[in-house]
């Protein structure tokens, strides 16, 4: 996948103080995904744009956008990410 | 990270190792969001003449019992003229406009510093990328490593005949050939002057930019432009990321110095 298709498919991270939490606890980060992008997709945008292993994705239609809740390897790589991307 | 240094002559001198900065990841919503609101800063406000299409006497006849009259509002007086005519509301010849731009609209769009500064360092660590210069519409296939990274000499560089040799020994020449191929525009742009429009290819990024802005004012689509003076507006014009860009030596050293909030994080990560 090219990197412009994956800036395409991943729009935002989603900040909130829940999805802040899930970093540390569960080595999750959520993002805003575009509303016809599957998991596969997804995973594969992950790996083009930040060069990381998603272990587990689950997904939520919502009033915001499509949520992906994605999980990574271990905390320690979750939480460079969200410090790389300016989330925390 | 490492990347080669090159001479002006497009050889390679030596090693440098990157600033922190160029480890940001990629946020193509907040260069978006960086570029629209840095760009809102040199709109011009605009608006109609209060009262146009209202400077006239019109009343309408409502209800026009029994006169066999339209209810719209029309001129009063006698003696030719336009006396007779709609006028004085909106949707009639000579009338006033329905919904006219208005020049106490707020269109400046304000930024946090904050997002604004992660947006810029975003941006700055694209331009490691090749895919993404190429995705711009650069021509870039004679360039191996990304950032181009070049010694200080061409800081002092002050003519126009010297950077075309430089340009052509560090293989941009080819981007800049691009812009050359450009079409005028047609339409209503065209009719009112605005037909010709330059694009964009290299940036130099320098630590002053005096001599250099001198020797590189005649070529088009070249733009020179310090470490402080950077922003989302040069390095990702239109929104589109991202362009091709030049460091000087000094100029990255100079970007090391940049600070933000999750830079001081990355630290303590690593």
């Amino acid at each position: 996948m090219r990197v412009e298709q994956a800036s395409e498919i991943i729009i935002n991270p989603y900040i909130t103080e829940k999805t802040f939490e899930l970093v540390e606890t569960q080595a999750r980060i959520c993002f805003i995904v575009k509303r016809t992008s599957s998991k596969p997709t997804i995973k594969e945008a992950i790996k083009t744009l930040y060069d990381e292993n998603a272990v587990n994705i689950n997904t939520a239609s919502t009033v915001y956008g499509k949520k992906a809740y994605i999980e990574f390897e271990t905390i320690d790589k979750a939480r460079e990410l969200a410090t790389k991307i300016g989330m925390l | 990270m490492k990347v080669p240094m090159l001479t002006i002559n497009g050889k390679k001198e030596s090693e440098i190792e990157l600033p922190l900065i160029f480890s940001t990841s990629f946020r193509k919503d907040l260069i978006h969001k960086a570029f629209t609101h840095l760009n809102s800063h040199k709109f011009q406000p605009q608006g109609r003449h209060p009262t146009a299409g209202m400077d006239v006497v019109a009343r309408s006849n409502d209800p026009p019992t029994g006169q066999g009259v339209s209810r719209i509002a029309k001129l009063r007086g006698g003696g030719g003229g336009r006396q007779g005519e709609a006028g004085g509301v909106a949707s009639v010849r000579g009338g006033r406009q329905a919904h006219p731009p208005n020049v106490n609209k707020v269109i400046f769009k304000k930024i946090n510093k904050k997002e604004n500064k992660l947006a810029l360092c975003s941006a700055i660590s694209a331009t490691k990328s090749k895919e993404m210069i190429e995705s711009r519409g650069h021509i870039v296939t004679k360039i191996k490593d990304f950032p181009i990274v070049v010694s200080d000499d061409i800081e002092s560089i002050s003519k126009a005949k010297d950077i075309t040799k430089i340009l052509s020994s560090l293989n941009l020449m080819q981007d800049i050939a691009r812009l050359k191929s450009r079409k005028p525009r047609t339409g209503k742009s065209s009719l009112r002057g605005r037909a010709k429009k330059i694009g964009k290819s290299v940036l130099f990024v320098v630590s002053k930019s005096e001599k250099l802005s001198k020797a590189c004012g005649a070529i088009p689509g070249i733009d020179v432009k310090t470490v402080n003076e950077l922003s989302v507006l040069d390095l990702a014009p239109g929104a589109t990321t991202i362009r091709l860009t030049v460091y000087s030596k000094k100029a990255v050293n100079e970007i090391a110095k940049i600070k933000s909030s999750h830079l001081e994080l990355l630290v303590n990560v690593k």
